[in-house]
């Protein structure tokens, strides 16, 4: 679509990056030998491989877990079938997600519309569909990557009015494209209201252009931090961005959509990592952006990253793989996952911590649990630090175990409610775990609270 | 804390773990274990004495990058009043020097009357960016690995930590605070309740009992938080001198932490966040909120401690502060330099650092920094080599600290 563009160095190296300092970690306190002992006496030591099958490990990190019998039809179907179902997540949805999902009307429902619900109530419709999805979804796999890609493409609920807008986000921008064609993903969360309102390009005009858009599009969604773009590029991205807002007007039949205003829009000549954009362009600016960015080498490289870091940890052979499918499919999810799940490393690299929403939708598929996820359940993830969408700042909840493994309290508890169906709106059908995961033991509140488990 | 060097960094650990009983005891003693452990071991009562360097630090770090020059505004630079014809404040609380503090931020001018609050100008890291969470990692690591909170809490690492050593007011644990010794995130101590019989506590204390993995050490350290607060209410605990905290998440977080200082559960180092600071449009509209909730909870939080409030270091920073110029939405989009604020632990009040002036901007527009994030808290640290905790910086801010 395009030619990768040299990256333009017009400022002086920027500052130490993330991945300079993990590079020269190893040595920098070399100089204080007795810190640096202390330290490493606490370097976070993962735990000794579980022993999962290739297979369990994909349940769990292509998924969310199995349900009991899962892991004994994976292991029936093989290592391969089991991949090739994953990526293909075609099976259709079992009819008590449709039904319990009819009920959530910020699915169903346009922004403008939805302004006559209360807004707490919209929130909650719109995480209870989130853990219902992950937990009942018959395609794992897309479940997972929509909660990626809503990571990735983060919106925060509590700015404005957001929380109205999100349910269009996550239909239109998130989940259609969750398996499918990045670039078009890219493409429909720039016509996303949510996005343009989140982070402010509705109030980027010719005269002031408001950066914040700009750089989250160049740091978080394509290029990476480290893409080579400086920040004369973030000003003229706002440049070319300027003038796309959310229409305002109460007449308006696109009133609440992503609209161009052509009197706000900066018209002038650009210049974005290095692609001159010519005078008069208008709204195809925009398209001028996405076309640069979607399938630059250095969103190929800052997504690889990203997956790995999900799917298996680092992994610098896997990342080379992985960048090139990502490029030599047009940037096709599909395709740029499956060196992932057919890697070893999936299967035999250290174990990641689960995180939150990981941990409470793995308890409930474990458990075959009953549950309408809602208000309850929802406190819990509230507790543990990750509820749907209420993370603020635009790069979506934290991955590293580091960020999360500071306490077990919450964890426990929420593992000796749910084994005890002290949970409201949520009962358990409780078979045996051991179907589930090999260290599934009888005591159901201890299984789920002891430290294998919030690993996978 | 005197630290001079590296080797005395490292020596200097055990001696301050004499009063602290260990973690099995305390296990084994439960409540009985820690009375001994708190009358030992209060970190106030360690200050006013004089009798351990310990002396603990309070982080509150605004995210998402506070525009400074609307919190100690620059009254005397014609030039600010130019860039920002609607978002300049017209109406300040005189500091002195050509600056005035935002009337949002009153409650702190006590402190600064006082002399008990001192302000940095123009704070920041070599972060260039401008991106929130490249700027959060420069700051929060502090030239190496890991957090430089961290670092320090390893350095000066007791035999038998306790539990509540380091603890992060909030869901996660900030970058600050990973890859030292284990820390706690908390949000609220009246909630830290485990549910559940005595077994499922038997079956934890089983199953957490050994192994060195992230998970197998964190949940040790919550069972022995766990002892540790039984002994507390907080529900009872009642502020002193007429404090009056606000409602707001951050002042809620800096009672509980005052509790704890007051309790004597070896509380060394807290971090809390507050924010989001990101005010690219429409500034006015919540920027003074902001100050107030900050300001609010921090006069509450001296008050609380009263005279003990010298022998308790209070650091305020941001990742960066913003753009000269105000936007298109009536905001101000990233910059680089913000004014920290330290209150209380021997500070020296008054301006401190260069102030780098508007005439003589970063060709993007930003007030260039004037100092790195590192050498304030290096001197907040009472680090006398800094370079055994921020790798490479010699001299901490000098004479910040009496």
């Amino acid at each position: 679509m395009v030619e990768p563009a040299p990256p333009l160095h017009e400022e002086a190296p920027e500052g130490l990056s993330r991945r300079s300092l993990i590079a020269g970690a190893a040595t920098v306190l070399a100089g204080c030998a007795p810190v640096a002992r202390r330290l490493a006496r606490h370097a976070e030591p993962l735990p000794a491989p579980s022993g999962a099958t290739p297979e369990q490990r994909l349940l769990e990190r292509a998924g969310y877990g199995g349900r009991p019998g899962d892991l004994a039809r994976a292991h029936g179907e093989g290592r391969q079938a089991l991949v090739e179902r994953l990526l293909a997540a075609d099976a259709p949805e079992e009819a008590r997600l449709g039904l319990l999902l009819s009920r959530v009307d910020a699915l169903h429902a346009d922004s403008i519309e939805l302004m006559d619900v209360p807004k707490a109530r919209v929130l909650e419709g719109l995480q209870t569909a989130a853990l219902l999805r992950a937990t009942y979804g018959a395609n794992p796999l897309r479940e997972r990557m929509a909660e990626f890609w809503a990571d990735h493409l983060n919106v925060y609920a509590g700015k404005g009015d957001m929380t109205f807008m999100l349910g269009m986000d996550v239909e239109n921008v998130v989940r259609p494209h969750a398996l499918g064609s990045f670039p078009e993903m890219i493409r429909a969360s720039m016509n996303s209201a949510a996005m343009v309102g989140y982070l402010d390009n509705d109030r980027n005009d010719k005269a002031h252009p408001n950066e914040n858009y700009a750089r989250e599009l160049l740091e978080l969604h394509t290029l990476g931090v480290d893409g080579g773009y400086t920040q004369r590029d973030v000003m003229e991205v706002a440049r070319c961005l300027s003038g796309w807002t959310i229409q305002k007007r109460f007449l308006s039949l696109n009133k609440g959509k992503v609209v161009f205003d052509a009197d706000q829009h900066d018209d002038g000549a650009k210049t974005v990592l290095g692609h001159s954009i010519p005078p008069g362009g208008g709204e195809k600016d925009a398209a001028a952006v996405w076309s640069i960015v979607c399938l630059h080498p250095a969103t190929a490289r800052h997504l690889a990253r990203k997956l790995l870091s999900r799917f298996v940890g680092e992994s610098p052979v896997l990342q080379a793989e992985v960048e090139r499918a990502f490029l030599e499919s047009k940037g096709d999810v599909r395709a740029t996952l499956r060196p992932i799940l057919e890697s070893s490393e999936i299967a035999e690299g250290p174990p990641l911590l689960r995180r939150p929403f990981d941990l409470v939708v793995a308890a409930l598929r474990a458990t075959d649990a009953d549950t309408d996820g809602g208000p309850a359940l929802q406190e819990y993830l509230r507790v543990m630090g990750q509820p749907t969408h209420e993370w603020p700042m635009p790069d979506g909840y934290p991955v590293r175990t580091e960020a999360w493994a500071s306490t077990m309290l919450p964890r426990w508890n929420f593992a000796y409610a749910v084994a005890n169906d002290a949970v409201p709106g949520t009962s358990i059908q409780y078979k045996n775990p051991a179907d589930v995961r090999p260290d599934g033991g009888r005591d159901l509140a201890a299984w789920l609270a002891s430290p294998e488990f919030q690993w996978m | 804390m005197d630290v001079k060097t590296c080797e005395e960094m490292a020596a200097l650990a055990p001696s301050t773990s004499a009063t602290v009983v260990t973690r099995r005891s305390v296990l084994l003693g439960g409540a009985l274990g820690l009375v001994g452990w708190m009358t030992a071991r209060s970190a106030l009562a360690d200050v006013s004495l004089s009798k351990t360097p310990t002396r603990p630090i309070v982080h509150v770090f605004l995210r998402g990058g506070a525009d400074g020059l609307n919190m100690v505004v620059p009254t005397h630079e014609k030039a600010y009043f130019d860039a920002r014809p609607t978002l300049a404040v017209k109406r300040s609380l005189p500091l002195g020097e050509g600056f005035g503090l935002h009337s949002a931020l009153a409650p702190l001018l006590p402190l600064w009357e006082d002399g008990k609050m001192a302000i940095v100008h123009a704070v920041g890291s070599e972060d260039r960016s401008r991106s929130h969470f490249e700027a959060m990692a420069a700051m929060e690591r502090g030239g190496a690995n890991g957090g430089w909170l961290a670092r320090y809490l390893a350095a000066t690492e007791p035999k038998d930590p306790s539990p509540l050593r380091a603890i992060a007011h909030g869901d996660t644990l900030p970058e600050m605070l990973r890859g030292g010794p284990p820390a706690l995130a908390l949000r609220s101590l009246d909630e830290f309740r485990l549910a559940g019989d005595a077994s499922f506590r038997a079956t934890l204390d089983r199953m957490y009992a050994d192994g060195r993995d992230a998970v197998r050490v964190a949940g040790r350290q919550t069972l022995a938080t766990l002892d540790a607060l039984q002994a507390l209410d907080p529900k009872a605990y009642r502020p002193r001198h007429g404090a009056k905290y606000p409602e707001s998440d951050l002042a809620g977080g800096l009672k509980q932490v005052a509790m704890l200082l007051r309790a004597g559960v070896g509380l060394e180092a807290a971090c809390l966040d507050h924010g989001v600071w990101d005010t690219h449009v429409g500034q006015d509209g919540f920027h003074p909120r902001l100050m107030a909730e900050l300001s609010g909870a921090l006069a509450a939080f001296a008050t609380d401690l009263g005279p003990e409030l010298d022998g308790v270091t209070i650091v305020v920073m941001s990742e960066f502060g913003r753009r000269v110029g105000e936007n298109a939405g009536l905001g101000t989009d990233h910059g680089r330099a913000a004014p920290a604020f330290l209150v209380g632990g021997g500070v020296r009040g008054g301006f401190h650092g260069p102030w780098p002036g508007l005439a003589d901007l970063d060709p993007v527009g930003d007030l260039r920094v004037g100092t790195d994030s590192r050498t304030v808290l290096a001197s907040a640290l009472r680090l006398k080599d800094p370079s055994t905790v921020f790798p490479g910086v010699r001299e901490g801010l000098a004479g910040l600290y009496v």
